[in-house]
């Protein structure tokens, strides 16, 4: 069956199919959301409000574009929405305790080494308080490519901006990564 | 290349997006440079965090709670439904009262009304038009 197909049977009442859809994209649209807020509980919640949404406005997705373009855009505007709401009610950076301490516990688990794991839970900090410096833009262009694999020509789609501004947005991102990582190595 | 010049595409080279001349050089220079080697090795690794957020396998608990989700969803519009059927008779009646009751009412619902209509926008932006329908929201993403 082709997703079209599958979309419209969804469309003609078959709603068990709907978990078709969510097994196929789960995994693209909890690390875009994680690439976002770094805290896989957090992701989750975000990746079922996608869902939902999906669900809700399904009938309103116009199939002449490409149904991952619309899902991946959903999963960056509700990530872009809680990270806003977050800073707006805590007022902090969003890589809280509790992400690293989650984290921490996973490794403890595969590995038990506590050297291990302070070194990884201190490069966790240093990474995701470099990519939390981007700008909106660039950070939404880097995660869809670095978090999901997704082309610069279907991150054009998702974004509206021309491929040439989406080159220089992912270009800037990493110049700007490497000059907060380094300049943080140096001081260290 | 100097040390400089070796900070500016190191990233680039971590990330393998450079080839030929380039690659040799920074290669050659990595394995003269303590320095620029102890960077490098911090920045792959820094990196390598990304890959290692990311899942891998698919969560079938996601799938089951959000399909209950879902199943939540529509029944509760299909209560929604019956029971505005049931007082539709009514709303013609409630309409009349209605009408008069906003006739007095109005000026002070003027204040409170503009009020809620900030609060509810606040709510939820659409940086990217999820159905493309609008071009004025790409704005509001600033770098
Ligand atoms: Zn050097």
């Amino acid at each position: 069956m082709t997703e079209s197909e599958l979309i419209n049977k969804i469309l003609n009442g078959d709603k068990a199919l709907f978990s078709v859809l969510i097994n196929k994209y789960q995994k693209q649209v909890i690390n875009i959301c994680i690439g976002f807020v770094h805290d896989i509980s957090k992701a989750e919640d975000i990746a079922q409000e996608v869902f939902i949404e999906i669900w809700k406005s399904l009938k309103k997705f116009k199939q002449q574009s490409k149904f991952s373009t619309w899902v991946y855009r959903i999963s960056v505007n509700k990530s872009l929405n809680y990270i806003r709401n977050e800073k707006k009610y805590s007022g902090a950076d969003i890589i809280s305790i509790s992400s690293l301490k989650n984290g921490n516990e996973i490794e403890a688990n595969e590995n038990y080494n506590s050297d291990f794991d302070n070194e990884t839970n201190e490069r966790k900090k240093i990474i995701w308080t470099a990519i939390n410096k981007l700008s909106d833009k660039q950070k939404t262009v880097f995660v869809l490519n670095k978090y999901n694999n997704v082309s610069y020509n279907e991150i054009s789609e998702i974004t509206g901006y021309s491929l040439s501004s989406v080159e220089s947005l992912i270009h800037r991102a990493k110049l700007k990564l490497q000059k907060e990582l380094i300049s943080f190595y140096k001081k260290r | 290349m100097d040390c400089k010049n070796i900070e500016d595409i190191l990233i680039f080279y971590a990330l393998n997006e450079i080839s030929g001349a380039e690659k040799e050089e920074v290669q050659k220079h990595l394995n003269k440079c303590e320095t620029c080697n102890s960077i490098y090795n911090n920045l792959k690794a820094d990196l390598n965090i990304i890959d290692e957020e990311k899942v891998t396998v698919i969560n079938e608990n996601f799938t089951a709670n959000i399909m209950s989700e879902i199943e939540n969803i529509s029944s509760e519009k299909m209560k929604k439904n019956n029971i505005i059927k049931m007082f539709q008779p009514l709303a013609a009646a409630a309409g009349i009262i209605l009408i008069l009751t906003i006739g007095i009412l109005t000026g002070n619902m003027i204040a409170a009304d503009s009020t809620q209509n900030i609060t509810n926008t606040e709510n939820e932006i659409y940086y990217f038009n999820d159905l493309q329908q609008e071009n004025a929201e790409f704005f509001l993403l600033n770098e």
